[in-house]
């Protein structure tokens, strides 16, 4: 097992893995921005390292110190926790590099995962449904052809969207029409581009997550789902285990498929997701 | 995942996540455990017919924010009491006489609340929010209380849209 695992993060999470740690009996090293240094996670940890002042620019996202501060205290890991480092493909291949484990997935997964658009592509070639949408519009005809395939309401979107601008909702064909260009002049006043896209709109859908565990050797299993719908601009306040919309066959279905899916795309997993 | 039960695929969060202990407690696993073992390189502890899922378990996030503008609150903890009791699990960092600063995520801890089935753990839930006291700073505590007696969440009847379709609605306060 790890002889001593650094936290590269602050906080309850930061806490917590340092608490699954001294259970299992292995050494912990807190870092620490000038901010934090009375923190709990700092007290709680066998080593502390001050890695920067306040700003996460120069602390917890700090990758020469966090490196530095693993290497003098002879870490053999890091655990990233959430945020932060987490999901920064570059510090894990730096980690590599330095020989220390990051603890999380291969390198290759959190690439594929961290582009959308590729993380999609893989979940549609897994057969694994995804939002119905179309690539770039040509014209009106083609924009109601597909959005006749797909099915009203559909959302028109900038592929260079962002807070709402090229966005628009339509219900109808005749609403597409008179939408689309406004949509498209929009787009490319706000982002000088002008090319848009349809995705199905999805009337009041629920956040459901499937937690996954994998190890090296390709065993994956699904412990079930969250419901994670009560949100605010996006951020989750309220989390329930399971969800009560979902039902034993649907569960069987969906966290089914996923195991064998995600076991099947050659995805090597070194953390949970 | 639509009205009719369709589910689509949005993202895989290749992370712990926030909200992994609610996991934890219906599954009996410590998900940090199973990280550093496979990151270790060891098996996973656990086959999927092995996994069993029992009761019901709810989070809160308890943020340092006001709970009716949501900015964020900063200043010293004055008094600080988390609670406990059967189910109750508490993950956080705060101590009393800490500094909630400015330069982070609000987040201070969250409080889950497990039990047989989701009556229960809303009812623990509640009476754990009532027990906890936060001095000194504003908590979004307040809101969560609303929350979980509105009808629509004690239904279940659950949307990414329903938060802010009830504040805009001005249900609350």
């Amino acid at each position: 097992m790890f002889h001593k695992i650094l936290i590269a993060n602050r906080g309850e999470i930061a806490v917590r893995v340092i608490r699954a740690c001294k259970q299992m009996g292995i050494k912990t090293v807190a870092v620490y921005s000038e901010a934090d240094r009375d923190l709990l996670h700092v007290k709680l940890a066998d080593e502390s390292v001050c890695v920067g002042s306040p700003s996460a620019a120069k602390s917890y996202l700090n990758v020469p110190n966090i490196m530095s501060a693993a290497q003098i205290t002879g870490a053999d890991a890091i655990h990233p926790g959430y945020g932060f480092l987490a999901e920064n493909q570059q510090f894990a291949e730096i980690c590599d590099k330095h020989q220390i484990h990051f603890i999380g997935p291969p390198i290759e997964a959190m690439g594929m995962l961290g582009d959308k658009a590729r993380a999609r592509g893989l979940a549609e070639r897994l057969n694994v449904p995804v939002i119905p949408g179309t690539d770039v519009l040509a014209d009106l005809d083609e924009a109601l052809k597909k959005a006749k395939q797909i099915g009203y309401p559909v959302m028109i979107k900038a592929v260079a969207g962002g807070g709402g601008k090229g966005m628009r909702f339509v219900t109808s064909p005749a609403e597409l029409e008179k939408n689309l260009p406004i949509a498209r002049a929009e787009a490319e006043a706000s982002f000088n581009d002008g090319r848009v896209y349809l995705e199905k709109y999805l009337i009041e859908p629920r956040h459901i997550e499937v937690q996954i565990l994998g190890d090296r050797s390709g065993n994956v299993v699904a412990v079930g789902e969250r419901e994670c719908s009560l949100q605010r601009q996006h951020q989750k306040i309220m989390e329930e285990a399971p969800s009560i919309a979902v039902t034993p066959p649907v569960r069987k279905k969906d966290t089914g498929t996923r195991d064998q899916d995600w076991q099947r795309s050659s995805l090597r997993w070194r953390g949970n997701h | 995942m639509d009205p009719n039960g369709k589910f689509y695929f949005i993202e895989a969060n290749a992370r712990i996540q926030v909200e992994h202990p609610i996991t934890e407690m219906v599954s009996g696993l410590d998900l940090i455990r199973e990280q550093i073992h496979v990151a270790f390189g060891d098996p996973l502890s656990i086959k999927q017919e092995e996994i069993r899922i029992e009761g019901h378990a709810i989070e809160c996030r308890v943020n340092a924010e006001d709970p009716e503008t949501f900015s964020p609150s900063t200043g010293k903890i004055e008094k600080l009491h988390w609670p406990g009791g059967p189910g109750i699990r508490v993950d956080s960092h705060i101590r009393q006489g800490d500094k909630v600063t400015p330069f982070y995520d609000s987040l201070l801890g969250k409080i889950m609340a497990w039990g047989t089935n989701r009556d229960e753990s809303i009812q623990r839930m509640l009476c754990a929010l009532d027990e906890c006291e936060v001095l000194g700073i504003k908590t979004n505590i307040p809101l969560h209380r609303q929350l979980l007696r509105h009808p629509d969440i004690v239904q279940g009847k659950l949307h990414v849209g329903l938060v802010e379709a009830l504040l805009l609605e001005k249900v609350f306060g």
